[in-house]
Parts: structure tokens; C-alpha cells; sequence
């Protein structure tokens, strides 16, 4: 494998792990998610690399928005 | 709450814009619209990614910092495969990375200066609630 492909694979596996570690953290945090259960949207977010993040980021999208998110107990709503 | 759904969703709509026009070029040739080929959409995409400042900044405004790295990621993840498999230009990783970095630090910078906005008005509205000296932060009278 030429060191090209290694800085690839890399870096998008940084990119993937950064965003999965946000994406976890903010699923740990919540009471409801969609679908009910955590367990397959933790799948997904670790074993699809990139994808599984923004499917998450798609279908919870008030991760971006703390001021309204209803879902979270008050200790995990302060501002980051 | 139709609203609070727009304001949800305009991130990811900002940025699924953003990445139609990134790669608006490749999928002229892909779905064959010769009538919309510019030379705009196939020279070097600089000025192309300053279009992700938009989602960036507005993420960083409403969702703070924890909102900015989140875009900011995102928006990587986006360059990547231009930078991988597309671009025929000299150092595209190299252009991409620097542009997410100061993307990425200008996104904080707003995130950091509306919680220090939201502080200072919180801090008024409590000093107005209790106008004498003392009372505020610790409750005590001095």
C-alpha cells in the first residue's frame, strides 16, 4: 500500500472518530432518540465511518441548537 | 414549532446546498447537462469552499462551540473525496486542511463570543433583578 493511500485512510479515520466521539457523547446525553432505542444508532454512528455521523446528525439535528433541545436532562444542556 | 423545525434544519440544508454547489461541476458531467457546464464550476475550488463559512459561522452562532467542530468536521468530511479521487490541482489536501482550520477556529471564536454575549446579558438581567451590590453572585450582603 503506497503511504498516499495510508495518509487516506488516516485522516479520514480521524475525521471518522472525531465526529463518531460528538456524535456518542451527545447520544449518551440524551433521554429520547429516535427510534427509542441507542443501541443500533451507536452502531451505526462506530461501524459506518462518516456516514453513520451525519445519518445521526441528519435525524437529530438539535445537537446544533442546545437552546432548544427538550431531550436532554438540564445538568447536560450547559453551554460547551 | 414549524419554526423551531426550520431552525433544526437549516444547518444541514445549508450544508447539503453547499456540497450541490462543491460538486455541481461533477455532476454536470455525470448527469450530462451541457448547458449549465461553466468553466466556473472546474478550476480551483477555493473560492467554491468559502460557501461552507455560511453553515460554519451560523452553527457556531446557534449551537456554540460544541455546534462549530461539529460543522467544521462535517465540512471536511465533505472536501475529502475532491481532495482524494477529483482534483487535478496541485496540494488539494494541503488547501482543504487549511481552509478547515481557519474555518474551524473563526466557527469557535463566534461560538466562544455568543456565550460571552449570553453571559454579559444574563449578568444585566440579574443586576437589574437585584440592583444592590452583593447580592448577586454569592447571595450575601457586604
Amino acid at each position: 500500500m503506497s503511504s498516499d493511500w495510508l495518509l487516506r485512510i488516516v485522516l479520514f479515520s480521524v475525521i471518522h472518530w472525531a465526529l463518531a466521539g460528538l456524535m456518542m457523547t451527545d447520544l449518551l446525553a440524551r433521554r429520547r432518540v429516535l427510534g427509542g432505542r441507542k443501541t443500533p444508532w451507536l452502531a451505526l454512528v462506530m461501524l459506518v465511518p462518516g456516514f453513520g455521523s451525519l445519518a445521526y446528525l441528519l435525524f437529530h439535528p438539535d445537537i446544533l441548537h442546545p437552546d432548544h433541545d427538550a431531550d436532554r436532562p438540564r445538568a447536560g444542556r450547559d453551554r460547551r | 414549532m414549524k419554526k423551531r423545525l426550520t431552525k433544526c434544519f437549516a444547518v444541514p440544508i445549508m450544508l447539503a446546498v453547499c456540497s450541490l454547489f462543491y460538486y455541481f461541476g461533477e455532476l454536470i458531467d455525470w448527469a450530462a447537462w451541457d448547458a449549465l457546464r461553466r468553466d466556473f464550476f472546474y478550476g480551483i475550488h477555493d473560492v467554491h469552499r468559502l460557501l461552507f463559512l455560511v453553515p460554519i459561522v451560523y452553527a457556531a452562532y446557534c449551537g456554540r462551540v460544541r455546534g462549530a467542530v461539529i460543522v467544521t468536521l462535517v465540512a471536511f468530511l465533505i472536501f475529502l473525496p475532491r481532495a482524494f479521487f477529483v482534483s487535478p490541482y496541485p496540494d488539494a489536501l494541503l488547501r482543504m486542511g487549511l481552509f478547515t482550520v481557519f474555518a474551524g477556529v473563526l466557527g469557535v471564536l463566534v461560538g466562544q463570543l455568543r456565550n460571552e454575549c449570553e453571559r454579559r446579558q444574563d449578568l444585566e438581567r440579574r443586576l437589574a433583578e437585584h440592583p444592590h451590590p452583593g447580592t448577586v453572585a454569592g447571595g450575601r450582603h457586604e
